[in-house]
């Protein structure tokens, strides 16, 4: 069975579904002193609900512009977004985001860096202590609930900041190089508790990254941005079964999947 | 004995390390200082017995503390009318200041417009308004009130739009994924956030503040600190003067206390940081 069908009939099971997103002929340009730039585009691109999308690509592509219009933060300079099949106005909010920095609050403790969205968006205060509770659990942050961010290493402070883009069960997650901060260690290890969280509940995800480890570890799909403007110029399909392995590198798919992108890399000139 | 003695030595000093001098103890950092003043007031007190310097140009400490013993009542009425203006000129100076900032980063209009003004308000040495100050509000509280707002606002201004500055513009692309409206966005993120700022202009705030308060009563009021010291140089009674002027001094480090105090309670994240 097609991959990514399975996933979208799993998601039926889970208590909300992911949310449909696509984009249609986006285009980001920026004013500079030759002219029009265009930096971004144009680009076509689908993600179906419950699915997990990596896009990757060289540093400054526009892969993190791609992700703030999809989420409707900053305008296109052309094209439309949908989510859920309606057409995008107003910023998402149906939405958690990660940052490749962790942008936590220095001035609230890691539990209530996470309750912030409870608060802002009105929820019920003690279902969503339960829920922070269940994800700092699953993240290894146990002991972390009351300490400020300035007493965690990176690792714990970028596991809050997962915890804080979950904890109100939204229906799209979005990230940002979200471990391109860390060592290679911490790195594999919260790639690898990721999974297993998007497993229990099947957000559709949008994953920025360069690293092509993080994205076929992590995605049922990957897609390939080119720099100067960023475009998609491919599209894989990750057919690896659930969950992956920590260890990647000792599987053969794996490295034929990695070739592939290297070989796309290659191609378009990233590598030399 | 001589030899177990030096046996022991070098192990204390080694188990205490080089820091582990009675100096460092913490009584030692409320002694130490409150001996060093002591031992400056006597060196005061027995410089001018020696050099027979008239207490009428110099009061020796023993008589003006003796004074502000005696006159305690009167040094309090007037202390409390100062520390009064002191607390709502800052909490009306404190509160303009947040808000203008608040609105100056947050709308570019109003920063184009404003800062000009600001700027040139700000090179004024603002304590040579007071004359203009009393004239347009009178002798009494409303004037001192004024004065003092006006002059605590600009430290607590500059350093609030430098709070709100210093955010991390992409909290913003958080809280607008949250759905905040604006007034959840200041209070649960900028706010806080500049909140350290905030109170360094507070504290800047504090000193200005009093400077602020004396200078006004000595130009024209009834009451005050200001206006004991004008009334004790009327009387060439030097001994009351330096006593108000300790007494100047006291509300000035009570109100610095009271800010530092202040910010550790709300700022208790503070604690753990560096």
């Amino acid at each position: 069975m097609d991959l990514s069908l399975a996933i979208a009939q799993n998601t039926q099971s889970s208590t909300k579904p992911g949310m449909a997103l696509a984009g249609r002929d986006i285009t980001k340009s920026f004013d500079s002193m030759g002219g029009r730039n265009v930096a971004l585009g144009p680009i076509d691109f689908e993600i179906k609900a419950g699915e997990f999308v990596s896009i990757i690509g060289a540093s400054g592509c526009g892969k993190s512009t791609l992700m703030l219009i999809t989420a409707g933060l900053i305008p296109a300079s052309s094209g439309v977004i949908t989510a859920g099949g309606q057409m995008l106005a107003e910023p998402l909010t149906d939405i958690g985001i990660v940052f490749q920095d962790h942008l936590l609050l220095d001035f609230r403790t890691a539990m209530n860096n996470v309750l912030i969205q409870q608060e802002i968006r009105g929820l019920d205060r003690s279902a969503s202590i339960e829920r922070a509770k269940h994800l700092f659990e699953k993240l290894g942050l146990s002991g972390a609930s009351n300490r400020y961010p300035s007493q965690l290493s990176g690792g714990m402070r970028q596991r809050v900041s997962i915890a804080r883009a979950l904890v109100h069960e939204p229906s799209i997650l979005m990230m940002d190089e979200p471990f391109g901060a860390l060592d290679a260690i911490t790195r594999t290890q919260i790639r690898h508790d990721l999974e297993l969280l998007w497993l229990e509940t099947r957000k559709t995800v949008m994953f920025i990254t360069h690293s092509i480890e993080e994205a076929i570890g992590l995605s049922d799909r990957v897609l390939v941005l080119s720099q100067g403007p960023g475009r998609i110029i491919e599209e894989i399909k990750i057919d690896l079964p659930r969950p992956r392995p920590v260890h990647l590198g000792e599987y053969p798919e794996f490295s034929e999947y990695a070739n592939r992108i290297y070989g796309i890399f290659e191609k378009i000139g990233i590598y030399k | 004995m001589t030899v177990a003695s030096e046996e022991r030595m070098p192990r204390s000093t080694i188990a205490k390390g080089p820091s582990g001098t009675i100096f460092d103890s913490p009584a030692a950092k409320i002694v130490l200082p409150v001996l060093t003043i002591v031992l400056a007031l006597l060196a005061w007190e027995y410089a001018e017995i020696f050099f027979q310097i008239p207490s009428y140009l110099l009061p020796r400490p023993s008589e003006f503390l003796g004074r502000f013993y005696t006159d305690f009542g009167q040094i309090w009425l007037n202390a409390v009318a100062t520390g009064q203006v002191v607390i709502y000129a800052f909490v009306i100076g404190g509160l303009v200041g947040i808000g203008l900032g608040y609105l100056i980063v947050t709308f570019p209009p109003v920063e184009r417009g404003m800062y000009p003004l600001i700027v040139f308000l700000q090179i004024i040495p603002k304590t040579i308004t007071a004359p203009v100050f009393v004239t347009w509000f009178g002798v009494g509280i409303f004037s001192k009130l004024t004065l003092t707002a006006f002059i605590t606002f600009f430290p607590v201004l500059v350093d609030s739009i430098a709070g709100f500055r210093s955010i991390d513009p992409r909290l913003y692309y958080l809280s607008r994924s949250m759905g905040a409206t604006r007034w959840q966005t200041f209070r649960r993120i900028q706010f806080p956030a500049a909140l350290p700022q905030i109170f360094s202009g507070l504290k800047i705030g504090t000193v200005y503040a009093i400077t602020a308060v004396i200078v006004i009563e000595f130009v024209g009021s009834v009451d005050g600190l200001g206006n004991l010291i004008v009334q004790a140089l009327g009387m060439m009674d030097l001994t009351l003067m330096f006593a108000a002027i300790l007494a100047t001094s006291l509300l000035g480090l009570f109100f610095s206390l009271a800010v530092t105090s202040l910010e550790r309670i709300i700022m208790p994240w503070k604690r753990f940081q560096q």
